[in-house]
C-alpha cells in the first residue's frame, strides 16, 4: 500500500520527558500549582533551614522568655526562651521528613502487597484481604497512638507505626486496580505475543495500576505530617529539645492565652502542608489521566 | 470426526472450551458450566484464509481464543504446524507464540495507554529475542511502512491516533514477530465503515505479500466473503458448516446458514423482492442449556423428530463441503467422512 495515513496530533511532539511533562501538567492546574508551590517553599525551608533560621533551635534567651513578636524574635520565644521561627523551621524537617518517609514506607509495602495479592488471586488475595480489613476496622490515629506507644517514643517509631497502618489502603488500591487492568485487551494482547507473566506485570500491569497510587502518596504524605503532630502533640512522638510541628503547637497550647502565636503559627503551618499535598494530589489525578493529558495540553 | 487434511497449518481437535458458573456467597461453588466451544474439529490450510461466521455469543471468538491457546481448552488438542500445544510447556508455549498471533478487536483498549506505538510494536521482537533494542527502532519503522503509517509517528501514544490508525498498529505488533498464523477477532468490527475497506484491503494485501494463514472471525458475511476462501459456520459453540466460500454463498447447505444469509440484505431491490428468505423462530437459546438433539431444532424451519432426538456429526458432502445437518444424511458421502 502506498498511501500513508496522516496523524492529527493532539499535541505538538515535543521531546519532554514523562516526568517532566506531568509536572507541567500538574502546574496548569490552578490549586495544584500553588500546592506546588507551598510544598517546594517548605521544601527549600527544610533543606536551608541552617541558613535561613536566625538562632540555632537550641539557643535559650532567658531574658526574653514568653515574649512576644519583637525584632529580635520575629514570632517571640518559647518557654524556655528559645526562638520560635528557629524551632519551626527545623520542625518542618521532621515533619516533611516523617510524611514523605513514612508515606514511601507504606506504599511499597502497599503495592507489593497489593501486586501479589491481585495477581495471584485466590486463597492469597482472600488471606491478605482480610488481613487488610482487620487493619482497617481500628481507627486510624487510635491505632497509629497505640502502636507508638507500644514501641516507644521517638520519631523512627512515629514513621514505623504509621507505616504499619498505611499499607492498607495502598494495597487495597493496587489490588483493586491489578483485578481491573489484568483483563484487559492489551494484557491479552502481551500474552498474545508470548510474554511472561512477571514481565506483563512489570510492563503492562503495573504501570497502569500506579496512577491512583501518585494520588494517593500525595495525599498520605499530608496525613503522615498531620499523623505526626498529633503523635507528637501527645507527647509520643519527637522527643525534647527538638522541635516539631506538633511538639511546638502542645507546648504552645499551654500559653494560649498569654502568647497565641506559639500555637496558633505551627497549627497554620499544618494545615498549610496538609492542604497543599491534598490540592497536588488532586491535580495529579487529572494530570495523570493519559487521555485528559491531551486536552489539557490545549486549554 | 475430524476434518483430516494434509496440509493444515493448525488443526483443532475435539475442541472444548467450558466455562464455570459459580455461585453462592462465601463458599463459591460451581453449579453448572457452559460449553463455549463444543467438541469443534477445524483445520486452517496453510496460507488459506478461513472465515468463521455466527451469532454474538456463538463461541467463535472463544475458538479462536483457545486455538493459540490464550483460555486453555477443557478437552481436545491443537495442532500446530504437527505441535500439540496442549503438550508444550509453559516456556516452549510462549517461544511457539512467535508464529501465532492475533488482531484483535477493540484497536482501543488492545494498545497499553501508557506505551508508546512504536514500544508496542518492538515488544514482540523484544520479548522473541529476534532483535535488540538498537536495531529494533528500523524494524518497527518498517513495519510501520508495511501498514501504511508513517514511521514519524513512532513516538506517539496510542491516544492520539484514530480507530483505523490503531487497528493498524495492532497489525504491526501481530506482524513484528513474523508470524505464520494470525487469528483476526472480528479486526474490524469497531470501526467505521469506510475505514473496515482500508484494513480489510490491507489485511488482504499481508496475506499475500507475507503468506500469512488467517483465521478470520467475523459476523458480517460480506466482510468474511471478501476475504476468506473457505467460511466455517458456527452456531451455540459447534461447527454445522464448513464449504469453499463461493459454495457456501450460492448454495448454502445448513438451515442455519440459510437463514444467516437470508438476514443480510441484498442491495438491489429486485432482487431482495425475489429471494426466497430462511427465517429463525425465536431467540438463541442459553448455552448453559442448550437443546437435545439438534442444537438448532426449536428454531429450525425443517427440523423433523430425528432433529429432537439425535445430534448431527459434522459429515463430509461432495467435494470440500461439509455439514451437520440431518437433512444430508441420505446424501452421499465422500471421503473420510
Amino acid at each position: 500500500m502506498s498511501e500513508v495515513v496522516g496523524a492529527t496530533p493532539a499535541r505538538p511532539a515535543a521531546g519532554r520527558s514523562p516526568l517532566m511533562s506531568l509536572v507541567l501538567a500538574v502546574g496548569r492546574h490552578r490549586l495544584a500549582s500553588v500546592g506546588l508551590v507551598v510544598v517546594a517553599l517548605l521544601s527549600l525551608v527544610a533543606l536551608l533551614a541552617p541558613l535561613l533560621a536566625p538562632y540555632s533551635p537550641y539557643e535559650q534567651d532567658l531574658y526574653n522568655v514568653l515574649s512576644g513578636p519583637s525584632p529580635a524574635h520575629w514570632l517571640g520565644t518559647d518557654n524556655v526562651g528559645r526562638d520560635l521561627l528557629s524551632r519551626l523551621i527545623y520542625g518542618t524537617r521532621i515533619s516533611l521528613f516523617v510524611g514523605i518517609v513514612g508515606t514511601l514506607l507504606s506504599a511499597a509495602v502497599g503495592v507489593t502487597v497489593g501486586l501479589i495479592a491481585g495477581a495471584r488471586g485466590g486463597l492469597v488475595d482472600a488471606i491478605i484481604m482480610r488481613i487488610t480489613d482487620a487493619f482497617l476496622c481500628f481507627p486510624p490515629l487510635i491505632f497509629i497512638l497505640a502502636m507508638s506507644a507500644a514501641l516507644g517514643p521517638g520519631i523512627h517509631n512515629v514513621i514505623l507505626s504509621f507505616a504499619l497502618f498505611g499499607w492498607t489502603g495502598f494495597a487495597r488500591i493496587i489490588r483493586g486496580q491489578v483485578l481491573l487492568v489484568r483483563e484487559l485487551p492489551y494484557v491479552e494482547a502481551a500474552r498474545s505475543i508470548g510474554m511472561s507473566p512477571l514481565r506483563i506485570m512489570w510492563r503492562h500491569i503495573l504501570p497502569n495500576t500506579l496512577a491512583p497510587i501518585i494520588v494517593a502518596v500525595s495525599i498520605s504524605i499530608g496525613l503522615a505530617i498531620l499523623v505526626e503532630s498529633g503523635v507528637s502533640f501527645l507527647g509520643l512522638g519527637v522527643q525534647p529539645p527538638t522541635a516539631s510541628w506538633g511538639k511546638e503547637l502542645r507546648v504552645g497550647f499551654t500559653y494560649i492565652e498569654t502568647v497565641p502565636l506559639f500555637s496558633i503559627v505551627p497549627g497554620l503551618l499544618i494545615a498549610l502542608a496538609v492542604i497543599a499535598f491534598n490540592f497536588i494530589g488532586d491535580g495529579l489525578r487529572d494530570a495523570l489521566d493519559p487521555r485528559l493529558r491531551g486536552a489539557m495540553g490545549r486549554s | 470426526m475430524a476434518e483430516p487434511d494434509d496440509n493444515a497449518l493448525v488443526e483443532a481437535r475435539n475442541l472444548r472450551v467450558e466455562f464455570p458458573v459459580l455461585s453462592g456467597l462465601l463458599r463459591r461453588k460451581q453449579v453448572a458450566s457452559v460449553r463455549a466451544v463444543d467438541d469443534v474439529n477445524l483445520a486452517v490450510r496453510r496460507g488459506e484464509a478461513l472465515g468463521l461466521v455466527g451469532e454474538s455469543g456463538c463461541g467463535k471468538s472463544t475458538l479462536g481464543r483457545a486455538i493459540l491457546h490464550l483460555i486453555r481448552p477443557t478437552a481436545g488438542t491443537v495442532l500446530f504446524d504437527g505441535h500439540a500445544l496442549d503438550t508444550l510447556s509453559e516456556v516452549a508455549m510462549r517461544r511457539h507464540r512467535r508464529r501465532m498471533q492475533m488482531i484483535f478487536q477493540d484497536p482501543y483498549s488492545s494498545l497499553n495507554p501508557r506505551m508508546t506505538v512504536g514500544e508496542a510494536v518492538a515488544e514482540p521482537m523484544l520479548v522473541h529475542g529476534l532483535s535488540d533494542e538498537g536495531d529494533s527502532q528500523e524494524k518497527v519503522a518498517d513495519l510501520f511502512r508495511t501498514v501504511g503509517l508513517d514511521p514519524r509517528m513512532m513516538t506517539r501514544y496510542p491516544h492520539e491516533f484514530s480507530g483505523g490508525q490503531r487497528q493498524r498498529i495492532g497489525i504491526a505488533r501481530a506482524l513484528a514477530s513474523e508470524p505464520d498464523f494470525i487469528v483476526c477477532d472480528e479486526p474490524v468490527s469497531a470501526l467505521d465503515v469506510s475505514i473496515q475497506a482500508q484494513i480489510i484491503n490491507l489485511l488482504e494485501r499481508l496475506r499475500g505479500a507475507l503468506g500469512l494463514t488467517y483465521l478470520f472471525v467475523a459476523h458480517d458475511l460480506a466482510i468474511v466473503r471478501h476475504l476468506s476462501d473457505r467460511v466455517a459456520v458456527m452456531y451455540l459453540g459447534q461447527i454445522v458448516e464448513i464449504a469453499p466460500k463461493d459454495e457456501i454463498y450460492a448454495r448454502p447447505l445448513h438451515p442455519y446458514t440459510q437463514a444467516l444469509l437470508s438476514a443480510a440484505p441484498i442491495p438491489d431491490r429486485a432482487v431482495e423482492a425475489r429471494r426466497q428468505r430462511t427465517l429463525l423462530q425465536g431467540e438463541i437459546p442459553s448455552p448453559l442449556n442448550p437443546p437435545t438433539g439438534c442444537r438448532l431444532h426449536p428454531r429450525c424451519p425443517k427440523a423433523h423428530a430425528t432433529c429432537r432426538a439425535v445430534e448431527p456429526k459434522l459429515r463430509q458432502l461432495d467435494g470440500q463441503r461439509w455439514v451437520a445437518c440431518h437433512l444430508y444424511d441420505d446424501a452421499p458421502t465422500t471421503g473420510g467422512g
